[in-house]
């Protein structure tokens, strides 16, 4: 199937879906160990994107900023990158350090990679620092490209590139699998993936990893000054030895082919429902040679049931989908297999593979093309704002950012049989809840009224 | 209630199969029996009648279980909502104060509810245990001047069929006739007229199904002095004695109730069915028929006309996509034969139907529109259904919320039927309903999803026979059987 992707072209954005790429980098960089993100834009890049995932998260974020002025605005703005990375490392000793640019500082053609070389010349003692330096303009992209771009830096400046390593020696005998997790995902779908790997014998390093960052947990300490949690540089390290690459989301597919180019290591895209999870589970076990435990059996099973037990209420159910191209892709796979009638899709970037969605119309552009269609679609999938535009006429199903008025948003599982099966259920109670009556109450106007009656005796 | 008041109640002579043996009412089969007691069948023919107070008097399962698990609706006050009961426990049956507690639930419903009336459920541990129900219902409607109904129909008593009869008579003894409408108003579009006045037996308002069928009625001049029990209150039961004709919608149990409208009131009444255009259309004739108002027959016929023309246009795309397919039906009684019509104006083909609960005139009726080969199921178990199923490469079931999971379990396409369901079916706007569910279920993707074996388990699916086991065929291999053959 092929539709017309519709590229939004107004002059004014209403109400907008998607932020910028440096939030999604900072995102990423919480899913490092040790990590401080350092924005280098004015102090009001790191603060709103600050808000935004605390919000989220309901969690502290340890964000810095360079707080570019109006001097370092017009006369250049290196020397406070220089001096901001000295002043972290030496403060919070972190093990890395995420640098990202910004709309203004891309806008003033700043050289992150020379700043940071720069960093290490002036400050030698810093050397064990590891510094990712990441372009993540506010001009392009989304949440979801600034995070795809902080993988992708994360593996070039760490594992090539003049300050790289030799890769460390690995001491456990099973196979290692890496797994590239997509802004879509969240800590609860980082762990089953986990667990699917070590289930089939496989050791598994996720990066990020924000299923032992962003899972909601109380830290030994009181403060922490960087991240905590989330993948370590020895674990980075040992990725040249993994013998393949799950992605999760088209857009770490550059990611992908750098560790297939670099390291021979193959990969393969998988997303949400029976399929996807089918050849997900295929796929490990091929590279394992060890058998499917019961319990996976188990699961599938389980979701099948819930296909069954859902379908009379999603099947051929209209809704319409609001989110990053990666989350589009995945939803709309589980939609389709039970048989929801998509009539629209709403996304953040354009992308050949929207071509191919079964959804009667998909939109790049703004949560505003949503409202033609509140009087024909019974569910919308999508983040807090959707639910503002749409609710209660009609309930949302949360996904992506920013979910701020709900909890739990690090547990909702998306991937596997399980996640599969957990979506079905929210969105079959979703309508259930918003269910009304099919026929409208009928009051005929010749009916009486108890006292109109007259008691003659029978 | 005693032995003998129940045998004159299996003893129905409405009922064509009112033999010498009773074969028309089956005892249960310990082991082998599926359906309902008789005090479900007796609070579920009175519990639509919305503004009364039903008491369940026994311990908890009685009404705790059975709370508000049915689809019918109400519109005004919605009292039969909420689950009252006296939750008998262990002290008050070991000590007999099961009679006292009850006069003391009645007393607080009335304080705090203010019902029209109070309806007290028998069950079976204070029938055991000797209640006298009736004498305290009598103290309770003297003491607070409102009618306080006993309902005698404890589990033990028989089938869910006798608990519908009983229901019934209590209506009829207690309650029908013991007030007076007020005088017939003229018609709204015919001022030179009054209306007609008709009573419903046994039509529940699934899913406020029966608000499609009552804005026919009032267009038609017809005042519907109660419906029982769906959408009516105490007071339209009390004057059910002055209806011009009645009809009996889908429980053959309650027939009771329409010969003593006739035996005692003189009221006319046929047996009829609001599912599918045909049944629609002939229940609205002989209400015309029975009433014997020549404009009235001619309006009908003229209303009958314009809907079943607008409902077949909205029905013509689904009955493309539905044409040919093969449904196994499993129902109970008078819809054994009301559904098959229904689907077969759908181009459905009814390959065999359950009449487990339909007396012999309910088959005559299925032979007539099915033909004389018509498989008709006594048993309903799961691997007889799945049986025919199998033998008749049925693309559907259509039945009770209790054989859905056989159903699904089975991978095989479904439709609801029963009380529990939330889709409304009657009617001609009910028919598009039900042509649309028929297409959500059969034309789902799930069918290959839930039918396909996990990638590394090489062998076929274990927990279902490879028979049943059979994914939609393609027009490929629907050629090559026929090549085959």
């Amino acid at each position: 199937m092929s539709n017309v992707v519709r590229i939004a072209k107004d002059p004014l954005v209403e109400q907008p879906l998607k932020t910028s790429q440096a939030t999604g980098a900072a995102l990423a960089a919480m899913g490092l160990a040790g990590c401080v993100p350092l924005f280098h834009g004015s102090q009001g890049c790191c603060a709103f994107a600050k808000v935004y995932l605390i919000q989220h998260f309901r969690e502290p974020m340890p964000f810095q900023n360079t707080a570019v002025d109006q001097i370092s605005a017009v006369m250049g703005g290196d020397d406070s990158v220089v001096s901001a990375l000295a002043l972290i490392a030496e403060k919070h000793q972190p093990e890395m350090i995420m640098l990202m640019s910004t709309g203004l500082t891309e806008m003033q053609g700043c050289d992150l990679q020379r700043l940071v070389h720069q960093f290490y010349q002036d400050h030698p003692q810093f050397n064990h620092i590891v510094v990712v330096a990441v372009n993540s303009a506010d001009f392009s992209g989304s949440l979801q490209s600034g995070y795809a771009a902080a993988v992708k830096a994360c593996l070039e400046q760490v594992l090539l590139g003049p300050r790289a390593k030799p890769p460390l020696v690995r001491d456990s005998q099973r196979p290692l699998v890496t797994l590239l997790c997509s802004s879509t995902y969240n800590a609860a779908d980082v762990e089953l993936l986990q667990r699917y790997c070590d289930a089939l014998g496989l050791d598994s390093i996720a990066l990020p990893d924000l299923g032992s960052s962003l899972d909601g947990h109380l830290a030994a300490d009181s403060f922490s000054p960087t991240s905590t949690g989330g993948t370590g540089l020895e674990q980075l390290r040992q990725l040249p030895h993994s013998r393949y690459t799950l992605v999760l989301g088209e857009s770490l597919l550059d990611s992908a082919q750098l560790l297939e180019r670099e390291f021979g290591t193959p990969y393969q895209v998988f997303g949400m429902g029976l399929a996807s999870s089918d050849a997900l589970i295929n796929c490990l076990c091929q590279i394992s040679g060890n058998p499917v435990p019961a319990w996976i059996s188990r699961e599938r099973r389980r979701l099948q049931d819930a296909l069954l037990d859902t379908h009379f209420l999603l099947s051929s159910a209209p809704m319409a989908l609001a989110a990053e191209p990666d989350c589009v892709l995945a939803y709309s796979a589980l939609l389709d297999e039970i048989g929801v009638d998509l009539q629209l899709v709403v996304t953040t970037l354009n992308n050949h593979a929207l071509k191919q969605l079964s959804a009667k119309e998909v939109v790049v552009g703004d949560l505003s093309a949503l409202r033609p269609k509140l009087d024909s679609v019974e569910l919308v999938l999508g983040n807090t704002h959707c639910a503002n535009l749409c609710e209660p006429a009609v309930p949302v199903h949360r996904l992506g950012y920013p979910c701020h008025d709900r909890f739990g948003n690090s547990e909702r599982l998306q991937l596997g049989y399980q996640g599969a099966r957990a979506r079905l259920f929210e969105m079959a109670n979703l309508l259930k809840a918003n269910h009304h009556d099919e026929v409208p109450a009928h009051h005929s106007p010749y009916r009486f009224q108890p006292e109109d009656l007259s008691y003659g005796g029978r | 209630m005693k032995r003998k008041e129940i045998a004159e109640l299996l003893d129905e002579p409405a009922c064509p199969d009112n033999k010498g043996d009773k074969g028309g009412c089956a005892r249960p089969t310990p082991g082998a029996t599926a359906g309902g007691c008789c005090f479900d069948g007796a609070q579920i023919s009175l519990l639509p009648i919305a503004d009364v107070a039903h008491i369940v008097h026994g311990p908890i399962a009685c009404a705790g279980n059975s709370w508000n698990n049915r689809g019918t609706r109400a519109s005004g006050r919605n009292l039969f909502r909420l689950g009252f009961t006296t939750d008998l426990n262990e002290q008050d049956v070991i000590m007999g104060r099961a009679e006292k507690r009850l006069l003391h639930a009645i007393k607080q419903v009335i304080e705090r509810h203010q019902p029209p009336a109070v309806f007290v459920y028998m069950t079976c541990v204070p029938a055991l245990e000797g209640n006298d129900v009736n004498a305290i219902c009598k103290l309770a409607e003297s003491r607070w001047e409102i009618p306080v109904v006993p309902v005698d129909a404890a589990g033990f008593y028989g089938s869910k069929n006798l608990g519908n009869r009983i229901a019934g008579e209590v209506m009829v003894k207690h309650v029908i006739g013991s007030a007076e409408p007020p005088a017939k108003p003229v018609m709204q579009h015919d001022p030179s007229r009054t209306v007609h006045d008709i009573v419903l037996i046994g039509e529940y308002n699934i899913a406020g199904e029966f608000w499609h069928v009552s804005p026919l009625l009032e267009c038609l001049g017809y005042r519907v002095l109660s419906c029982m029990s769906g959408d009516t209150r105490f007071h339209e039961i009390q004057t059910m004695h002055r209806a011009d004709a009645a009809m009996v919608v889908c429980s053959r149990a309650q027939l009771n109730v329409a010969r003593h409208l006739q035996e005692r009131w003189g009221i006319p009444w046929f047996e009829g069915s609001f599912y599918g255009v045909e049944d629609t259309s002939n229940a609205l004739r002989e209400f015309a028929r029975l009433v014997g108002d020549e404009q009235l027959i001619a309006e009908t016929e003229q209303l009958i006309g314009e809907q079943e023309a607008d409902i077949r246009a909205q029905l013509a795309p689904y009955k493309a996509r539905l044409e040919g397919k093969k449904a196994l039906l499993y129902t109970g009684g008078v819809k054994s034969w009301s559904v098959v019509s229904a689907l077969q104006e759908l181009g459905i083909e009814v390959v065999a139907t359950g009449t487990r609960k339909s007396t012999s005139e309910d088959k005559s009726k299925i032979r007539e529109l099915m033909g004389e080969d018509a498989l008709m199921l006594e048993q309903g178990g799961a691997s007889q259904l799945l049986g025919a199923v199998d033998q008749h490469n049925a693309d559907l079931m259509i039945a009770g919320g209790r054989n859905m999971y056989t159903a699904l379990k089975a991978r095989l396409p479904f439709l609801d039927i029963n009380q529990e369901r939330e889709h409304a079916y009657a009617g001609y706007a009910g028919m598009l309903t039900f042509a649309k569910e028929l297409c959500r279920t059969l034309e789902s993707p799930i069918w290959s999803h839930v039918r396909s074996a996990a990638p590394w388990e090489q062998a076929p699916q274990t927990v279902v026979s490879p028979q049943i086991d059979k994914a939609p065929k393609t027009d490929q291999a629907k050629a090559q059987e026929a090549r085959d053959e």
